[in-house]
């Protein structure tokens, strides 16, 4: 990629944007320098741009899980060396399907569990939950601070092919284990509990995996 | 079949594009497959029926492996299936901006498959539910969804509304079709605003104007935006002879009675009218201004006692809406000038930052003006005129936010298409052309990202996960001039950049700046919900009206008043300082284990405000009426708890706290 901005070469303007959008916003970096990254591989008219983009890829895939990221540098070294022009150009496509298919996409970067925000009004609790997909997989709901508290959560799943278990909801010591479909469900919480839904499913391709949930509860 | 096939190729390879982003959607199991993962290969494949024989597929193979690449690694980030999505959505304005100089319609054809993305994208909301109200009312069109007119903050009563008549009742047949139809005629203004704009300067610039910011942000939308760049632009296409005078007055006046807001707009086109006449016809000269003025009154007159002051009285003719001129003038001059210099710059609803292309534009205009000097000034006048009476007129609400960001500089697009026509082959023009569309595409793929609060969080950076503490509700006036240094120096290398390469450096300089001002400690509005639990936002409601007319700071604040409210403050050591801003009529909080009375006075109204009719200083006792103070709190070992500070309300007066400082190891 250095040598590509020393050079001045078209992936400059790219190179240049990735970098300051890579500095901002961390957590955005690894995508938004390989998707120019690949693209330049594939699709970079000069030997140099193509192994500018595979530099750029390959500075960047440790971030990625081992078994997710093969079939992207194998994809990137195969497209940068000079094969014939429309070979590369299939070289993405080919190597998506193989990893969707065979592999498995790289998954979320930061599996953290995110926290529902909560806001407490004349002794009533409600939760905003962000809706929960493979590249967010987990959802904590705390109690608060103070007094014991009757919540109530109403889930809507689905995208997914089969009845099996679909994600789990985790109070303390106790677990629950859904299918899909919906379902409403109460606690009673205490300070320090802490309520965690978990979306249980992998990526699996023609899956579209996701979990709505709302909550809220009032205080006994 | 094989001429056809020839022929037709690029239709053909634009339909199995379309196909293709159906397909890898699926096969890569990104979110929302029913709605935006139909809708935009259904956009592709609309695009490809109006291609025709069109060849427009030369960027095509990029787009193709960067939307494929993109759906491999969208569980890499939440928000990496949206930026997936917005690939394709690029490369339809990318599409749009090559067909558009194709056929006799070639504008129209570009922009329907992303306008009708945009549209299908964009909630019916703020102003256009009050027209759509209106126009129910005024038209007697039974649409149940609006058929109940609410009343809203700026309203005379239920029955009249602070817009004028003219755009309800200009929207109101499409209302015929039901609640969906709002935006028909809106969506065929825009339409005629676009082959106008066309006319005035190239078909690929007015496509370009169309689908960027700021013309983006309501194009098609039931707001009057574009519908007065219809009639700006007809004022400057019409010829030139005096006899077309009159209905270029016509035309201001309407522009008027339209909204009030482009009687800037309208003044700057009836001096621009006045500075054409000759020198030698001096009569001329003072018979204009006396029509001019008569006719001002007699409109003024008929208002007032035959339309009971429907159009102007009722709404403006009153003596605090004057006063505020005045105010913001004299009395207030160095916040009007900081508010012009927000509206260039603030990030989430001034000028710049969501339509980079405008700087290519105005260096463009410096060109132009040696080229055609009479065109320029009737363009640059009205504009000008348009953006001082703003900001003088509604002082600090100036931005109309929350509706889409950048709708109030729709009316300037006529003068910045113009101006880009001047520099559009320019690489550097490209560049910033191209940013401009990806943040578009951005917004369709995103769409809560059209709205901001003013709440110092612009969406757009917030949803890239960017903060920074360069903002007008929050940020310091004093950064303002490193952002017109920057801003002029852009300008300077747009216009040559070879000769001026050394102002590089000023702009790498005062964008490292920039990038370095993110918002210390924690803002109240920012507070992340493992950190703020439980505790609300006050006003409870995001809309930036309800803090339009607070004397202190326009920051939302955490409310403090029941038990379980607390805030978790994490990473914080023994030895550390707290320096927390709130304010309370008498209230105890508890932070760690150290209890805090709260107790701040009431402001006094500061003296401007007293000639808007106020007789008193005395302020209401409601929360944004009484002092922010900082209070340090030092930590210390009791304090922390699993390497978290809680703080929490004990009891008395709800206590508003707007943010929090983390000194470390200060009191060691």
């Amino acid at each position: 990629m250095l040598t590509g901005m020393v050079q001045g070469t078209s992936i400059f303007p790219i190179a240049v944007l990735c970098s300051i959008a890579g500095l901002v916003s961390p957590a955005l970096l690894p995508w938004i320098m390989l998707v120019p990254g690949m693209l330049a591989c594939s699709a970079g008219a000069t030997t140099r741009i193509r192994f500018t983009g595979f530099a750029a890829v390959a500075s960047t895939i440790w971030f990625i899980p081992f078994s997710a990221s093969i079939p992207l540098v194998v994809v990137a070294a195969m497209a940068a060396m000079s094969f014939g022009r429309k070979l590369r150009y299939f070289a993405i496509p080919i190597g998506f399907a193989v990893s969707a298919f065979l592999f498995d996409l790289p998954g979320p970067l930061d599996p953290e569990p995110v926290f529902a925000r909560s806001e407490i009004n004349c002794g009533i609790i409600t939760y905003s939950i962000p809706e929960m997909n493979c590249s967010r997989r987990e959802v904590l709901l705390p109690a608060p601070y103070e007094g014991t508290w009757v919540v109530w959560l109403a889930l809507e799943s689905g995208g997914v092919r089969d009845s099996l278990p679909m994600l789990a909801v985790r109070l303390g010591d106790d677990m629950l284990l859904l299918p899909a479909g919906r379902d409403t469900l109460s606690f009673v919480m205490a300070p320090g509990d802490t309520l965690a839904i978990t979306l249980m499913r992998d990526f699996r391709s023609f899956n579209h995996s996701a979990i709505h949930a709302t909550a809220g509860g009032e205080l006994l | 079949m094989k001429n056809v096939l020839k022929g037709y190729f690029d239709s053909f390879t634009i339909a199995g594009f379309g196909v293709w982003i159906f397909v890898v959607w699926r096969i890569a199991g990104m979110p929302s497959p029913g709605f935006a993962g139909r809708v935009i290969p259904a956009a592709w494949i609309l695009a490809a029926v109006l291609n025709g024989k069109n060849h427009s597929v030369k960027w095509f193979i990029p787009l193709v492996l960067s939307f494929t690449t993109g759906a491999w690694l969208w569980m890499v980030h939440p928000n990496g299936w949206i930026f997936t999505a917005a690939i394709p959505v690029a490369g339809l304005i990318a599409w749009a901006l090559s067909v558009s100089t194709r056929g006799r319609f070639g504008v129209v054809k570009a922009v329907l498959p992303v306008l009708l993305l945009s549209l299908l994208t964009a909630e019916i909301n703020g102003d256009e539910v009050r027209f759509a109200e209106q126009a129910t009312a005024l038209s007697g069109i039974d649409c149940e969804r609006f058929s109940e007119v609410h009343i809203r903050a700026g309203d005379l009563s239920i029955a009249q509304g602070h817009h004028t008549p003219l755009f309800p009742l200009l929207i109101a047949p499409g209302l015929l079709a039901g609640h969906i139809g709002l935006r028909i005629i809106p969506f065929l203004v825009a339409l005629t605003a676009l082959v106008l704009l066309a006319k005035l300067s190239t078909p690929q610039i007015a496509v370009m104007a169309a689908l960027c910011y700021p013309g983006f942000s309501i194009l098609g939308l039931a707001m009057t935006g574009w519908l007065a760049v219809a009639l700006f632009t007809l004022v400057i296409l019409l010829p030139e002879d005096r006899k077309w005078s009159a209905v270029r007055i016509m035309i201001a006046l309407i522009l008027v009675a339209l909204k009030m807001r482009y009687a800037g707009l309208a003044a700057g086109i009836i001096i621009v009218e006045y500075g054409a006449i000759q020198g030698n016809e001096k009569k001329k000269k003072w018979i204009i201004p006396a029509v001019l003025l008569s006719t001002g009154l007699l409109i003024l007159l008929i208002d007032r006692y035959f339309l009971n002051g429907m159009l102007f009285w009722t709404r403006y003719g009153n003596t605090g809406s004057v006063e505020l001129i005045w105010m913001n003038i004299f009395k207030r001059p160095f916040y009007t000038i900081i508010n012009f210099g927000w509206s260039l710059f603030d990030p989430e609803a001034g000028l710049l930052l969501r339509a980079p292309w405008v700087l290519a534009a105005i260096s463009g205009l410096f060109v132009l003006r040696k080229n055609n000097l009479p065109r320029f000034k009737k363009l640059l006048i009205p504009s000008i005129v348009y953006w001082v009476f703003l900001i003088i007129w509604t002082g600090t609400s100036w931005h109309g936010l929350p509706a889409p960001a950048g709708r109030m500089f729709v009316p300037l697009i006529p003068l910045f298409a113009w101006g880009l026509a001047a520099v559009w082959n320019k690489k550097e023009t490209r560049f910033l052309v191209y940013i401009s569309l990806g943040i578009s595409a951005l917004v369709i793929a995103s769409p809560v990202c059209r709205y901001n609060y003013a709440d110092g969080t612009d969406s757009l950076l917030a949803f890239a996960g960017i903060t920074t503490g360069f903002s007008m509700v929050r940020g310091n006036p004093a950064h303002l001039p490193v952002a017109l240094l920057l801003a002029v120096s852009m300008l300077i290398v747009l216009r040559n950049s070879k000769k001026y390469s050394a102002f590089l450096t000023v702009i790498i300089f005062a964008a490292i700046f920039f990038l370095g001002l993110t918002p210390g400690g924690y803002e109240a509005e920012d507070m992340s919900p493992e950190v703020m639990q439980g505790a609300r936002l006050y006003p409870y409601v995001s809309d930036p009206v309800e803090r339009f007319f607070w004397f202190n700071s326009r920051e939302r604040m955490v409310e403090f008043s029941e038990p379980g409210q607390s805030i978790v403050l994490p990473e914080v050591r023994a030895g550390d300082t707290l320096s927390i801003q709130m304010s309370s009529r008498g209230g105890v909080l508890v932070v760690g284990t150290t209890h805090i009375m709260i107790e701040t006075p009431l402001i006094e109204m500061p003296s401007a405000y007293l000639s808007m009719g106020r007789t008193s200083r005395m302020l209401p006792d409601l929360p944004e009426n009484r002092l922010m103070q900082y209070f340090s709190i030092p930590v210390y070992e009791d304090d922390i708890e699993n390497g978290t500070v809680r703080i929490l309300h004990l009891h008395g007066f709800p206590v508003y706290l707007d943010r929090i400082d983390v000194s470390e190891g200060s009191i060691l």
